[in-house]
């Protein structure tokens, strides 16, 4: 199933998606420690690594978060074993603290970081650069630009940090993770042995090592400025230099391509972006007075560069984000890069005109009017019914609770299809530490209740500290574990509320309410499924004081869907009176569900059979009783 | 005509509201819990009928009591429009144990379903002696359970449309003279739903009724103590506990009660078809005023099956009566008087029966 990745075939062309291209990097350096927790764009690649864990001998685990998985990944490094580390970018965040120290001690078998950045968040609550905490953390950096330099610079990664005993980062970003292109393979670099640790043998983060990771850096630079990921193409003297790294790359050579300015323009692509190689750029700014930076999200690279011109007294006149010439659509530094936006810059910067588009042609008369669709819950989603309660609950309750919100499917509960419940958005664990926060407030007159709602997944992954404080100050707040069974969002990864862990062992699941129980929380269960008694669950919980938790405990729709076959849930058009109900068209308009929909020819509600993951809850909610299920529930 | 929007507003966010419960369940959009009620979510719509048959949007008393109390002579500006007023007890002690005075509202129940008058009835029943619940009892140990006052207000008008998606037409009704009003506003919007002719009204006789907060109160002063019932009788708060009962002055419980019932005109629940409270002077008797031909076809059968007595009512006790109800409507109009300078508009002040109150020529 997964011979792409795992055969032996140095020489064969395959078209790979990156995230396969870094596991296959990994694979073909002999990795035999591999950690992460779930995040989109790189939750793939530890499902690989765990898919080939057996078939290639290596340990792959989902951790319970990221500053858990860089520190096991760092053991087995300490053991002198091979191990890589995957997260996105909010997960370099989580782990940073142990990273900011990993700089210091550096390491002793391989050990690789892959940071996945999302540009525009895709799939992520918010943009940003990762590659700052490469610098801040002073580890070493590097960003494929292509399909295979994701797999060479991932396997060439393990060498440069046993080389050097420094760990290395490597910054993806979702498009080099989730596209496509031709990966040529290598071969299998053998696997080593775990080492036995003596009394001596230490791996410590203590500042008298400061000035020896500073000589590791200056050795690391000199090895980047030979790097073949490093290189120039363009005349000798180009009227315009780009500076490149990562999609830039590709983009920029399009754009030089289509605006036909190749013998004008010179592109250097740099594959080693931290340290700079500084004498590498600083001959190709000797010869080039003039600048474009192209990269994603923040202006690292271009910054780096401009301290080097600085330092090195070139006068070079720059472009790119400080400029203004480099923008997303909400300015320099934000969303994502493409083709278009590289055209733009350089068009303007060489004064040559922009051409119209000529490879996509769309014509007008045959345009389509998509309607906006909004974000949502899928039909049957748990999370719809316990929001539904929510907010039935706390308007019964009247006194304006507020909701802090969490970092999972969920989120989208602060859009209309939760009724724009949610009252802040941050980080994952940040709802309930700001509810417990939020729950001391009343001796300054504060007396809305105080809710935070969290996944199941996010409860292992950062929750617990907060709720233990929460309990420990006696906050005043309900704590909704919206608990799925699943980590939805990215994919259905297990974690330990499932007891199976990612190479397939099945153990005993967590109970999420002993774990509250022991915390001295007062937990709840509920079904979300059962409106009614959710609502007055939450309702009766929210007049009490102290610490409450209620577990909202139904399966994934989608997860349920695959288990067993789908009740089937229609409209009793006979019963349902259409806009004569009064009900105001509630299945459809207020409820929500995507497969509540409405029958225009007969003024009647309708179930869309093929969407319906069969869930019932709208049979329950409908005034007239029009909705009837057949099956389970 | 306006809706759910307008009874938010005008009603709810104002603290009118009566906890009558008519409005809630009807629709997918008005919840309730304790003594709470919300517009959870904008309806859209906007001829409601939970706007209309609100007992404290607009009112005409004068048009309501002529469509329902219209053939009845003998009108008292005080208890409202009746044929006549006695002393009654339920002689049954299996049915109306558990009662607060003389079992007369539990009897008569029994006797509309015995006697096929009602299929069901809404009730207010309690788990734990103290918190009110909405019920449809349809036997009589369902009405059984619902033996005895309870204090609190009671959202159970709601169970109306239960009863009506289970397919019952023939209804009896026990509740508080705001929830009397509700049933009545109700049969008059949306007459397809709930017939007066099938319909069964018995009013209670209602001075206030107590929030939720009472409930918080009782259960501090037992201690420890499980409680098993309140029972308000002669001016003294009993809480009954499992390790005796508590005495307490009315005036504890009276701080708990709702603001709304001071908007509330009416003592005797004028316009039901009986109305039944306590005869304070006689113990374990009931006071009983028949008001329509329905009541007084329920009492006659009640009266042959023999589950209830009667007794003539003393001159002197119905004067008592009276201006302990007359107390109440001048306290109420004069807040009436003050709300509606504000803008709000819920009764005609200026109908004759206001005013014979307003101007005190009362007899």
């Amino acid at each position: 199933m997964h011979s792409v990745l795992t055969m032996n075939q140095p020489g064969a062309q395959f078209l790979m998606m990156g995230n396969e291209a870094i596991t296959r990097g990994a694979l073909e350096a002999g990795v035999q420690f591999c950690s992460s927790y779930p995040g989109s764009p790189s939750a793939e690649i530890l499902s690989l690594l765990a898919a080939t864990a057996k078939t290639c001998g290596h340990y792959a685990e989902w951790s319970t978060n990221e500053i858990v998985a860089i520190e096991a990944a760092t053991a087995a490094s300490f053991a002198g074993l091979r191990s890589i580390c995957i997260m996105k970018q909010n997960g370099a965040n989580v782990a940073a603290d142990f990273i900011m120290s990993l700089g210091l001690s550096g390491c002793r078998g391989g050990l690789v970081m892959i940071f996945a950045d999302d540009p525009a968040s895709h799939s992520s609550t918010n943009e940003f650069d990762s590659r700052n905490l490469a610098r801040w953390a002073e580890i070493p950096l590097l960003e494929p630009g292509t399909f295979q330099e994701a797999k060479d610079m991932t396997k060439w990664a393990f060498e440069l940090s046993e080389q050097t005993q420094s760990p290395v980062i490597i910054r993806s970003v979702t498009r080099i993770c989730h596209g496509r292109g031709n990966v040529v393979l290598g071969d299998f670099l053998p696997k080593k042995q775990a080492n036995k640790l003596g009394q001596w043998d230490k791996l410590i983060a203590l500042n008298p090592l400061h000035p020896f990771t500073h000589q590791k850096l200056a050795r690391i630079q000199e090895i980047f400025e030979t790097s073949p990921f490093n290189y120039y193409d363009g005349p000798e003297r180009p009227e315009l230099l780009i500076i490149t790294c990562g999609t830039g790359w590709f983009y920029s050579r399009e754009a030089v391509s289509r605006l036909g300015v190749s013998d004008r323009v010179g592109i250097l692509k740099l594959g080693t972006t931290w340290p700079l190689p500084r004498k590498l750029v600083k001959s190709h700014l000797e010869k080039c007075p003039r600048v474009l930076v192209v990269e994603e999200v923040d202006p690292f690279l271009e910054q780096n560069v401009m301290v080097l011109a600085a330092q090195e007294e070139i006068l070079v006149k720059f472009f790119g984000k400080a400029s203004g010439h480099i923008k997303g659509p909400g300015g320099p530094g934000t969303g994502e890069l493409n083709p278009d936006v590289v055209m733009d810059g350089l068009s303007e910067v060489l004064g040559v005109p922009r051409p119209r588009r000529t490879d996509v042609v769309v014509d007008p008369e045959k345009d389509i009017d998509i309607p906006a669709r909004d974000l949502t819950f899928c039909a049957g989603c748990p999370h719809r019914a316990s929001f539904f309660a929510a907010k039935n609950a706390l308007e019964i309750d009247g006194r304006q609770g507020v909701v802090m919100g969490d970092i999972g499917c969920y989120t989208m509960g602060g859009a209309k299809a939760g009724h724009f419940l949610l009252s802040s958005l941050f980080c994952m664990g940040g709802g309930i530490g700001m509810a417990s926060g939020m729950g001391k407030l009343e001796q300054f007159g504060f007396d809305q209740p105080v809710l935070a709602m969290a996944g199941d997944s996010t409860f292992f992954h950062a929750c617990l500290p907060a709720l233990v404080n929460a309990r420990w100050n006696n906050s005043r707040m309900l704590f909704l574990i919206l608990d799925n069974e699943a980590t939805a969002m990215t994919g259905f990864q297990p974690h330990p509320g499932t007891g199976q862990t990612a190479m397939g062992e099945r153990g005993v699941p967590f109970s999420i309410e002993g774990i509250c129980k022991a915390i001295g929380a007062d937990v709840h269960i509920a079904d979300p499924y059962d409106v009614a008694d959710t609502t007055e669950k939450i309702y009766q919980l929210i007049q009490q004081p102290g610490v409450k938790v209620l577990i909202l405990r139904q399966t994934c729709a989608l997860v349920q869907s695959r288990r067993e076959a789908k009740p089937r849930v229609w409209v009793e058009q006979e019963i349902c009176l259409g806009d004569a109900c009064g009900c105001g068209r509630f299945c459809s308009r207020v409820f929500g569900c995507p497969a509540c929909i409405w029958d225009a020819e007969a003024g009647k509600a309708r179930i869309d059979e093929v969407v319906c993951n069969g869930c019932g809850v709208c049979a329950s909610l409908c005034p007239r009783g029009a909705i009837k299920v057949e099956g389970r529930v | 005509m306006k809706g759910g929007k307008e009874l938010k507003e005008e009603v709810q966010d104002k603290g009118f509201c009566t906890l009558c419960g008519l409005c809630v369940g009807r629709c997918p959009y008005i919840k309730s819990l304790e003594d709470k009620i919300a517009v959870v979510f904008p309806c859209g719509i906007e001829e409601g009928k939970c706007y209309a048959a609100c007992p404290r949007t607009f009112t005409d008393w004068d048009a309501v009591e002529a469509q329902v109390l219209g053939s009845i002579e003998g009108r008292d500006p005080l208890i409202g429009r009746y044929a006549q007023v006695w002393m009654a007890r339920g002689t049954n002690s299996e049915l109306t144990r558990g009662s607060q005075d003389g079992g007369t509202v539990t009897s008569l129940i029994n006797t509309a379903i015995a006697e096929g008058m009602i299929e069901g009835a809404v009730l207010t029943s309690s788990d734990d002696g103290l918190t009110p619940k909405a019920v449809l009892a349809t036997k009589a140990d369902e009405i059984g359970k619902a033996a005895g006052s309870k204090y609190m207000a009671a959202t159970s008008l709601q169970v109306l449309h239960e009863a009506r998606r289970a397919g019952m037409e023939k209804l009896g009704i026990v509740g508080r003279p705001c929830q009397v009003m509700g049933v009545r506003k109700y049969q008059a919007v949306v007459p397809e739903e709930c017939d007066r002719d099938k319909t069964l009204v018995i009013g209670l006789f209602c001075m206030w009724a107590l929030s939720f907060g009472f409930r918080d109160y009782v259960r501090q002063e037992a201690g420890g103590r499980q409680v098993t019932g309140v029972a308000i009788p002669k001016g003294e708060l009993q809480i009954k506990t499992t390790d005796g009962t508590i005495s307490k002055s009315v005036e504890e419980a009276k701080q708990f009660a709702r603001t709304a019932c001071n908007l509330c005109w009416d003592v005797t629940s004028e316009l039901a078809d009986i109305s039944v409270g306590a005869a304070e002077f006689a113990e374990g008797w009931n006071t009983l005023i028949v008001r329509s031909e329905r009541g007084w076809n329920l009492l006659a059968k009640a009266l042959n099956s023999g589950v209830l007595e009667i007794r003539d009512y003393p001159p002197a006790m119905l004067e008592e009566l009276r201006m302990a109800a007359l107390g109440k409507k001048r306290r109420v109009v004069a807040e009436l008087q003050r709300v509606q300078s504000e803008g709000t508009s819920i009764v005609d002040l200026n109908s004759p029966r206001f005013q014979v109150v307003i101007e005190g020529e009362v007899n």
